[in-house]
């Protein structure tokens, strides 16, 4: 396949506040059936604090570009056989083992559909979310103001119950002293007092989210919390160590209406706080239209178009992207038949030629089927993978 | 009894509780209160939106019609006779009158049974076709719900999602019922696929003059759908009427808040979202008085302690809220 890379650096305006560049990215998966070709070469750039939603149907490949990115994909079948992924300055598919674990949770964390599959059902939710907190983060200050908080509280406690001999037996007063001046250097804090720490931390980001009464949330079990409280719990884990990318994977899918109302303007409000990008992977359009920036549309294993929000809802290009608005029900217009989009989506061990599309496509030609479309940019900031648009954009729709 | 015999079907102060087993000697301690209180009607070839959230005792509802479960007071009056009181003979004759379409086709097909097993076995059991007229019979529908009749032999797992969910249309118009329960038919397929089902149920609809109950979490779904829709919280309707009436003009609190949450592709208008604090109430232990008034904001002292009744409005709207009522 013909990369083309200049596409979408020319739409971002150079790369000065580029995060995340991927491009060319194709990921394979063996199965006794045969090689699902899950991703067939994905371009994409994000630029830091926006939001990109990519949208799709089930099979597409959006979970899979999450995945890619985070390295996380089964490691017996699923590979990362061509492309890059360059966030921050380095290429995640180069990085060691180790590497990408530094990575993970900490600069890049993902927020999964189903909450309750995702954590772990024996741990209790402040462990949780202190474990990512103690993997990355120095916890030495909070540490040691913890120790020497207590020491005081010690010493006040003695001395209120006339034990003062105590006190100086325990040589409280210059132990407080020296952890204050951090002057000796044998009192690294132990691993119970970082664990102490990393929950203090816990219940600090569960009350930012607005979790009622944290303090007994994290005592208790992933069971024992509603859908939408543990993904609370989901997003505190994936925000602890303040990341400059959230991939979201469906946040909301599980969730009620009313709960994802509430879980949506949460996210909101916290990637204004946090100056967190967003990557929203969904196949709700309208979650899309309300939260993010721009759009990649994905269809199998491909972006066929991107733009910017209100650009692509108001003047969708590609024939996909139009057939997929086109059946959505309103609750506004009732519609007296709904569009359809013909057949269903292609099975990725055999992907049709050309482009991916062309099988359910009113407007295939013989081209279609032959050769693939590049993302082009049809009109400003607007990219399609369409011949439809490939050799002049004033063409018919 | 004969009072609503110009409905299909008429649903009066359908109750259903759960009941809950503690210890070893298995006493009862609470009830599940899923269902309490449930009128609606359905007419001919009409369809009523059911809609909720999880949890709020919309497929209680649509299981209690058709007896797969044993409401525990109320009446369900189809065509002029009460079901509930139908003997459970009378049930095995009378079921071919209406049908359901489960959620997921993955768990309601069985995978060991081939898809004209599947479509043929209410025929069997229900009618003395011979075996070459239902071999017609299946291939007709299989038709009907727009699927190759060749494919006949083959099983459930060869189809994919949206091919499924037609064996299950298929399998539910096999005895030319008048009412079909669809719960939630389409939340398990992608939005190309729904609206090929959507279309289809549409079709099906006219050509059989069928009545549907359509139960869904998914607004804008039932509003692609309905004739007339209830809004259900917690076990209770808590807004009924024309859709178009319901949708334009919703006055109950939960369904504005309800409402404002629908996210729409339409990125020009956008509207002002009401957000609800905290989560639905346990169904064990409702609250008392209106049980939206824990996260009203517009509730007083009458909504903690008093239950509102549905109240009538013009157009056959009716709404339970105190605050309507007042003004």
């Amino acid at each position: 396949m013909t990369q083309n890379p200049n596409a979408t650096q020319a739409y971002q305006g150079g790369q000065s506040n580029q995060l995340l560049e991927i491009s060319g990215l194709k990921t394979t998966f063996r199965t006794f059936a045969g090689v699902v070709r899950a991703l067939q070469g994905v371009d994409l750039t994000m630029s830091k604090g926006e939001t990109l939603g990519m949208v799709g149907e089930t099979g597409c490949g959006k979970s899979v570009t999450a995945l890619s990115i985070l390295r996380l994909l089964p490691g017996a079948s699923g590979k990362i056989v061509d492309g890059k992924i360059v966030f921050e300055g380095s290429d995640l598919t180069d990085l060691t083992d180790e590497q990408i674990r530094n990575i993970r949770g900490n600069k890049i964390s993902i927020v999964f559909q189903e909450p309750m599959t995702s954590l772990n059902p024996v741990l209790k939710i402040g462990e949780q979310i202190a474990e990512v907190i103690l993997l990355h983060q120095t916890l030495d200050p909070d540490a040691l103001s913890l120790k020497t908080q207590r020491m005081k509280e010690q010493k006040t406690w003695l001395e209120s119950r006339g034990l003062g001999i105590v006190c100086k037996l325990l040589r409280l007063d210059q132990k407080i002293r020296n952890l204050e001046q951090g002057v000796d250097q044998h009192i690294a804090p132990s691993n119970s007092e970082k664990r102490r720490a990393a929950m203090s931390r816990a219940v600090s980001m569960l009350k930012q989210l607005g979790v009622p009464d944290p303090d007994s949330i994290v005592e208790r079990y992933p069971h024992e919390l509603s859908g939408g409280m543990r993904q609370r719990a989901m997003i505190a884990m994936a925000l602890a160590c303040k990341p400059s990318l959230l991939i979201a994977d469906e946040p909301t899918t599980a969730l009620d209406v009313t709960i994802q109302a509430q879980i949506i303007e949460l996210i909101k409000e916290l990637k204004s706080r946090m100056d967190t990008s967003i990557l929203l992977i969904t196949h709700h359009l309208g979650l899309v239209a309300e939260m993010c920036d721009r759009v990649a549309v994905m269809y199998a294993g491909r972006i066929v178009e991107y733009s910017e929000t209100t650009k692509l809802f108001r003047n969708p290009y590609h024939p996909y992207t139009r057939g997929l608005l086109g059946s959505i029900p309103s609750t506004t217009k009732v519609k007296d038949r709904l569009e359809v989009i013909p057949g269903s989506v292609p099975d990725m061990i055999h992907p049709p030629g050309g482009c991916g599309f062309h099988p359910r496509c009113k407007f295939s030609t013989n081209t279609c089927s032959q050769s693939e479309p590049n993302l082009r940019e049809v009109d400003s900031h607007h990219l399609v993978a369409c011949f439809l648009y490939g050799v002049n954009p004033d063409e018919p729709r | 009894m004969n009072l609503d015999s110009s409905y299909l079907l008429a649903v009066k102060d359908l109750v259903k509780y759960f009941p809950i087993w503690r210890g070893i000697l298995k006493r009862k301690a609470g009830e599940v209160r899923a269902v309490d209180g449930v009128s609606f009607q359905i007419s001919e070839a009409q369809t009523m939106g059911l809609v909720g959230e999880s949890g709020c005792g919309k497929t209680t509802v649509g299981r209690c019609i058709l007896r797969l479960l044993e409401p525990t007071a109320g009446e369900v009056i189809f065509q002029s006779k009460d079901i509930t009181k139908f003997s459970p003979k009378e049930l095995l004759s009378f079921r071919r009158n209406m049908q359901m379409v489960f959620q997921d086709p993955q768990s309601s097909l069985n995978p060991r049974m081939t898809v004209k097993g599947i479509v043929e076995e209410p025929l069997i059991l229900n009618t003395p076709m011979s075996e070459s007229e239902r071999e017609n019979k299946v291939a007709e529908l299989l038709a009907v719900v727009g699927l190759n009749p060749d494919h006949a032999n083959r099983y459930p797992h060869e189809f994919s999602g949206g091919q499924r969910q037609r064996i299950g249309v298929a399998r539910a118009l096999a005895l030319n019922p008048k009412l079909m329960v669809l719960d939630e038919p389409t939340s398990s397929l992608d939005v190309s696929v729904q609206a090929q089902v959507l279309n289809l149920l549409r079709d099906i609809q006219e050509d059989f003059k069928l009545a549907y109950l359509f139960i869904s979490h998914d607004l804008a779904v039932i509003r692609q759908m309905s004739d007339s829709v209830g809004v259900m919280y917690l076990g209770k309707i808590v807004e009924e009427g024309n859709a178009g009436d319901v949708f334009s003009n919703p006055i109950h609190p939960y369904t504005q808040a309800l409402f404002s949450a629908i996210l729409d592709v339409e990125v020009e208008r956008k509207r002002k979202r009401i957000v609800l604090e905290g989560d639905v109430p346990s169904p064990v232990n409702p609250p008392k008085g209106c049980r939206f008034h824990p996260r009203c904001w517009r509730r007083s002292e009458r909504c903690c302690n008093e239950d509102p009744p549905l109240t009538v409005l013009n157009g056959g709207h009716r709404v339970a809220c105190h605050k309507v009522r007042d003004s």
